[in-house]
């Protein structure tokens, strides 16, 4: 059985890598991008990833911060997630570039104005520090590692946020632009990351039915940011509806209505927001709390491709939709076979080297509850 | 270099004779500039030659009544000014566009753009039910915001506000990111994916291969080389209008709904048009104060 996963993730990654050295020799001649929708699958992957990386890295401090006993023993597991996630999401993001041969030129020439710039420093930041504590960490360096943990906690506050605001700020796009996206990518960053690592615990053993601290805890924490996030999503949604401004719902009802809506009704609200609220709602099991959070973490791609895709699907001036008709000047987006090929080398990847932390560091050394 | 000579003498021409001195003078006006491009084209490795203007050998009121030539004028006076006191400017005479698109091609001609990358739209509206309908044609070159939001945006400064208002892209500089595009409100920007229209044909024609002039700089197109990867958007003809040729959309709209000038020189004819109660702009409560005015009706 391992070694058909291991053939299987063999063929996901060459796969992959396949549309990788397409895209370094061919350009993005492949992708089905456009001048209209120009931000598409590798920047809601990009976004997800990070997300995850810093919603595991804020869950690690947090443990340190608050002292959380229960949570010690997943807190090199957090980091192992936040490293593997964020490189994968750098090199995302980096292929996205039009000239990723100058990604440098963010340190060269600052530009405070940008959130964008504000971003990558802050990446920069809180890659060395995830790096650092890791490698203090493994070496069983604890107070080093726990004087880290401390500075990363606002970092790891400020980078979900900063990615919100990189939204919010744009006031070009009504459906982006609100307060709101700072604050709610906070909790969908917490929310994706804490789902994502309960579930690797419990495949690796972490977490136990007999573990009863850390398994009563865990589910309710999780279904708390579940409905937290509900709700901040709700709120998103329901205001500008409710304000019935067309020229600020059209988003809105792109993603209710529009022709990819089972993506958000059935992929998030359905698999990844009321199965998991029921199976968490009910006397959690190590089945249940596996299935919640995989689905949670797993569906949450969905949330990004309806973060991103449908702000720029809409005109921001009538008839510009037909004023000139050529393929990259369409206002609606589906991912070629080549940005799916892409992702797929980004996520095995990410297993991949998930696999060599977990083979080759500590992860699984767990020290005894006093 | 270019010479701005006005004449004194005053002739009184009849109509008759306006039209015959008008038309060939306009196309002269039009070839002057063409005629230059073709040549720089074939030197790649000259400077963009500046066209010789001498609006002094034409009657001062044909070059009054006559629009183009009013421009041209307009022009060469603005471009004797130091840089920063320019303030370029367009205006867009709804009432006179028939929506040919001849702009929106002699700019893609002009800056040699791939697909998927256009400068200059014309949105076609249809306003009314049938049978009591008409149609408006709106041009959409970039805006040229005095606070442009694309700008501060940029994170590597490759996105900027010149002297003379112009916003223009540092191709050399761009990374790609896009994020630009998404900050306009217009969707005036675009991104250039590196095609060409007669690629998957068995030959790539040249004329999609010669190099571009944008921003007084020779672009040839080369695979992932700028301006490929990079955002593009309209910049006035930059590289035109510094070298005394108005911007390409101007001189080929054949309805003549397009007004370019120095918005700084109250004597232009785009200062004329921008002061009177008519005139407009898109999305102004944006408070992105566009340099691009519209004339509705």
């Amino acid at each position: 059985m391992k070694k058909l996963y291991k053939l299987f993730w063999g063929i996901c990654f060459i796969f992959g890598g396949i549309g990788v050295l397409e895209r370094l020799i061919v350009g993005k001649k492949l992708l089905n991008l456009g001048s209209y929708v120009t931000w598409g699958l590798w920047v809601s992957l990009y976004i997800y990833l990070v997300g995850i990386s810093s919603g595991a890295y804020l869950f690690s401090s947090l443990i340190s911060f608050l002292g959380l006993k229960y949570f010690e023993k997943l807190k090199r597991l957090c980091l192992l997630i936040s490293l593997v996630a964020l490189v994968s999401a750098l090199l995302t993001i980096v292929l996205d570039l039009g000239h990723w041969e100058r990604f440098w030129y963010v340190f060269v020439y600052p530009t405070p104005s940008s959130m964008m710039s504000w971003m990558v420093w802050l990446y920069s930041a809180y890659f060395l520090l995830v790096l650092l504590q890791i490698i203090y960490t493994f070496r069983d360096s604890e107070k080093k590692a726990h004087i880290l943990a401390m500075i990363g906690l606002p970092l790891a506050i400020a980078i979900p946020v900063c990615g919100g605001s990189l939204f919010g700020v744009i006031g070009a796009r009504p459906y982006w632009h609100s307060a709101m996206f700072p604050i709610i990518f906070l909790f969908e960053a917490l929310l994706s990351g804490m789902s994502l690592i309960a579930l690797v615990s419990i495949i690796f053993g972490f977490t136990k039915q007999d573990d009863e601290g850390m398994f009563n805890i865990l589910p309710r924490l999780i279904l708390g940011l579940l409905i937290v996030n509900i709700t901040l999503e709700a709120a998103i949604l329901v205001v500008p509806l409710w304000g019935q401004v067309a020229y600020h719902i059209e988003a809105v009802k792109l993603v209710l209505f529009g022709p990819f809506w089972w993506v958000f009704w059935l992929v998030h609200i359905g698999m990844g927001s009321v199965i998991p609220l029921f199976l968490l709602l009910e006397k959690p099991n190590l089945t249940k709390l596996s299935f919640a959070s995989g689905l949670i973490a797993l569906t949450f791609m969905s949330v990004r491709l309806n973060i991103v895709i449908p702000a720029l699907a809409i005109p921001e001036l009538k008839g510009l939709e037909s004023a000139f008709i050529e393929k990259r000047l369409m206002f609606s987006y589906v991912p070629s076979f080549h940005e799916w090929q892409v992702s797929l080398f980004i996520l095995s990847l990410a297993v991949g080297l998930f696999y060599l932390g977990i083979k080759f560091l500590p992860v699984l050394k767990t020290k005894t509850l006093k | 270099m270019t010479k701005v000579i006005v004449m004194d003498e005053k002739k009184k021409i009849s109509r008759k004779d306006f039209l015959k001195l008008a038309v060939p003078a306009a196309a002269a006006a039009l070839a002057s500039g063409s005629l230059n491009l073709a040549k720089a084209v074939s030197r790649e490795d000259e400077s963009i030659q500046a066209p010789e203007v001498d609006l002094s050998k034409l009657p001062r009121e044909l070059v009054q009544k006559n629009e183009l030539l009013r421009m041209q004028e307009d022009l060469l006076r603005a471009l004797s000014k130091p840089r920063k006191e320019r303030k370029w400017a367009m205006v867009l005479d709804l009432r006179r566009c028939i929506g040919c698109s001849a702009c929106t091609i002699a700019c893609k001609a002009e800056n040699v753009l791939p697909p998927g990358v256009v400068y200059r739209p014309v949105m076609d509206e249809e306003i009314g039910t049938y049978p009591k309908v008409t149609r408006r044609f709106i041009p959409r070159p970039c805006m040229q915001c005095e606070k442009p939001p694309c700008v501060p945006v940029c994170p590597v400064k490759a996105t900027h506000k010149r002297e003379d208002g112009i916003v223009a892209v540092d191709y050399e500089r761009c990374i790609g990111c896009r994020y630009c595009i998404t900050a306009c409100p217009y969707n005036a920007r675009s991104a250039d994916f590196g095609e060409t229209y007669t690629q998957g044909t068995p030959k790539v024609q040249d004329y999609e291969l010669r190099p571009a002039f944008e921003y007084n700089k020779i672009w040839p197109r080369k695979h992932g080389a700028s301006p490929i990867g990079n955002a593009r958007k309209c910049h006035f003809c930059i590289h035109r209008i510094e070298k005394g040729m108005l911007p390409a959309c101007v001189t080929t709209c054949i309805g003549g709904a397009t007004y370019f000038g120095d918005n700084n020189d109250r004597d232009s004819l785009v200062s004329e048009f921008i002061a009177r109660p008519n005139i407009t702009t898109l999305k102004s409560e944006l408070g992105t104060r566009p340099k691009v005015y519209y004339i509705w009706g």
